[in-house]
């Protein structure tokens, strides 16, 4: 590829990121301008005069960074390297994608990153959590060895959250806590990360809101999911058992009777069998026309029995794990937009 | 009945009637897990003998105690019946029967039930009809028709009866059916219980063998309390 379709590339990656950074500087402009149109030489002088001029920091960090590109399009791999070292200064987040930019730009860009001592990319992550049970993440890149400390400040306070000797990704788990292990009161709070190696060093920062809230508690059960209270009684099927009873009962009284009466004695006064059996009879003859009575369910007592106890107990969990949840608090994260570049 | 045999028999089922009634009416809480029920009966007789025509019929009053104890059931039951000839017989004495009777049961399963007890009943006046006594060995089965309402019916062999005016009766058997209502949780009961008695009376006379045989129904009506 040549060196002008590269660069044209690198040029059109880069675009939307210009086109957000609106640039006021007419010199700037024209450097801009300048650079679209290939002319590096027209764009490092241009940049170079608006860098002496009076610039906000993103347009002087945009300012380096098209002297970066410009440099890197002549093959002045040193000069390309220091113009983006500025500009990383300037915006440690800068980032030049490989897959679409020019190698020779991209080895320009390592080179300054590999010079540079810088904490980029830093993230807080917005979370919501207990507190004394959960944690924000916070995750940043260190790109040279160094003692990295990692604070957070608020007013006239600032707590140490993390100190260590490293390079590359890291991730830190932040509880948000006092060093007494309280919740660190609601406010507006920053999360700094300074790194230090020998007299280098370079600090980021991100602003983040802390709000304080109650924890919610479990609601007062009243059933349990999938288990229903079942019916106490049942009301059984009519049923001719005790005309049947009362039948066959009177039956053998009656063939008992028969049985063992003496024909010489002549026909007893059988009043009192008619009586009794009578009796038995109608009862039986009731019974069956009768709507039975509901009869307790004994296994379905003993289930409802079972699932009262069970209520009881998670509603007693339930109140146990609410007088912990009164005593809680909810605290909230919340990462704010940043204001400034690195210094 | 000889005047010694009486006396023996007399004194046994007087032994058995006192320990029933003991625990009739002993207080509960020395019973334990017993359940006791005592109450009054009114009663209807009627009694034949030898042929048909001495045959008489009457009223009377009786009471009647039950004691329950684990599987066991002690009972006892007293009936005083005033016999008039039926159809004013000519010839014939009224008389009054006084009859004892006591048993004590175990249940072998919910329905089934084996008994052994004594009956004895005396005639006053002694000649007009025949004193008796004998042992019982019976079975019982009994079933609830309703909540509260319970069928029995029981047949019993008569073992070793003596009559006042002698003889024997090997073939001597009884049959009753039983109704009981409970009412107010168990504590108020209402009985009706027909039993039928035959006994095969057989006497002996310059070596011939006459057949003399008794038949006694009674119904008794009863209410009672449980405790």
């Amino acid at each position: 590829m040549r060196p002008g379709g590269a660069l044209l590339l690198a040029l059109l990656m880069m675009a939307p990121h210009a086109a957000a950074q609106a640039v006021q500087n007419a010199t700037l402009r024209r450097a801009v301008r300048a650079y679209e149109t290939l002319d590096y030489r027209q764009a490092i002088t241009l940049s170079q005069t608006a860098l002496r001029e009076r610039l906000s920091g993103p347009e002087r960090g945009r300012a380096y960074e098209i002297l970066g590109l410009a440099y890197s399009g002549l093959d002045s791999l040193t000069k390309g390297a220091e113009a983006f070292r500025q500009a990383l200064l300037i915006n440690p987040d800068m980032r030049m994608d490989p897959a679409r930019t020019s190698p020779r730009i991209t080895v320009a860009f390592d080179l300054a990153l590999k010079q540079s001592l810088l904490v980029r990319e830093l993230r807080v992550d917005s979370a919501r959590f207990v507190g004394g049970q959960g944690a924000a993440l916070i995750r940043y890149t260190v790109t040279q060895p160094a003692r990295v400390r990692t604070t957070v400040v608020g007013g006239a306070r600032t707590i140490l959250i993390d100190s260590t000797v490293a390079t590359g990704q890291i991730n830190l788990r932040w509880p948000v806590q006092l060093p007494d292990g309280n919740p660190l009161p609601a406010g507006s709070y920053t999360v700094v990360v300074q790194a230090t190696a020998g007299t280098s060093s370079f600090s980021a920062s991100q602003p983040v809101r802390i709000a304080l809230g109650a924890v919610d508690t479990l609601p007062h059960l009243t059933t349990l999911p999938g288990n229903e209270y079942l019916s106490e009684t049942e009301t059984p099927p009519r049923s001719w058992r005790p005309l049947g009873l009362a039948f066959l009962y009177t039956g053998i009284a009656v063939a008992g009777t028969f049985a063992l009466e003496s024909g010489d004695l002549g026909d007893g006064a059988r009043r009192e069998l008619v009586a009794v059996g009578g009796v038995t009879l109608g009862v039986g003859l009731v019974s069956l026309l009768r709507k039975p009575a509901p009869q307790p369910v004994r296994a379905n007592i003993l289930y409802n029995n079972l699932l009262r106890e069970q209520l009881a107990r998670r509603n007693a969990d339930v109140a146990r794990e609410n007088i912990n949840r009164r005593r809680q608090v909810e605290l909230r994260v919340l990462p704010l937009p940043k204001t400034g570049a690195g210094r | 009945m000889s005047g010694a045999d009486r006396r023996t028999g007399g004194r046994a089922v007087c032994k058995l009637a006192v320990a029933l009634l003991t625990l009739a009416v002993a207080p509960p809480d020395r019973l334990h897990a017993q359940r006791v029920a005592i109450g009054p009966e009114f009663i209807v007789g009627d009694y034949r003998e030898q042929s048909a025509d001495l045959a008489y019929q009457g009223i009377g009053f009786g009471a009647g105690a039950i004691a329950r104890w684990r599987r066991f059931t002690g009972e006892v039951q007293y009936a005083s019946v005033e016999y008039e000839p039926e159809d004013g017989g000519a010839g014939l004495e009224s008389f009054s029967a006084a009859q004892l009777d006591g048993v004590l049961r175990y249940t072998l399963s919910g329905t089934a039930s084996v008994e052994l007890g004594a009956t004895r009943r005396d005639i006053d006046p002694e000649v007009a009809a025949q004193s008796m006594s004998a042992v019982r060995l019976g079975v019982r089965l009994s079933q609830l028709l309703a909540p509260g309402a319970r069928v029995t019916v029981r047949g019993t062999y008569l073992a070793a009866a003596k009559f006042s005016g002698g003889g024997s009766a090997p073939f001597a058997f009884e049959v009753g059916l039983g109704f009981l209502g409970e009412l107010a949780r168990g504590h108020v009961r209402l009985t009706a219980d027909y039993e039928f008695q035959h006994l095969g009376r057989k006497t002996e006379s310059g070596g011939t063998e006459f057949d003399v045989p008794i038949q006694q129904w009674l119904l008794r009506l009863g209410a009672g309390v449980a405790f």
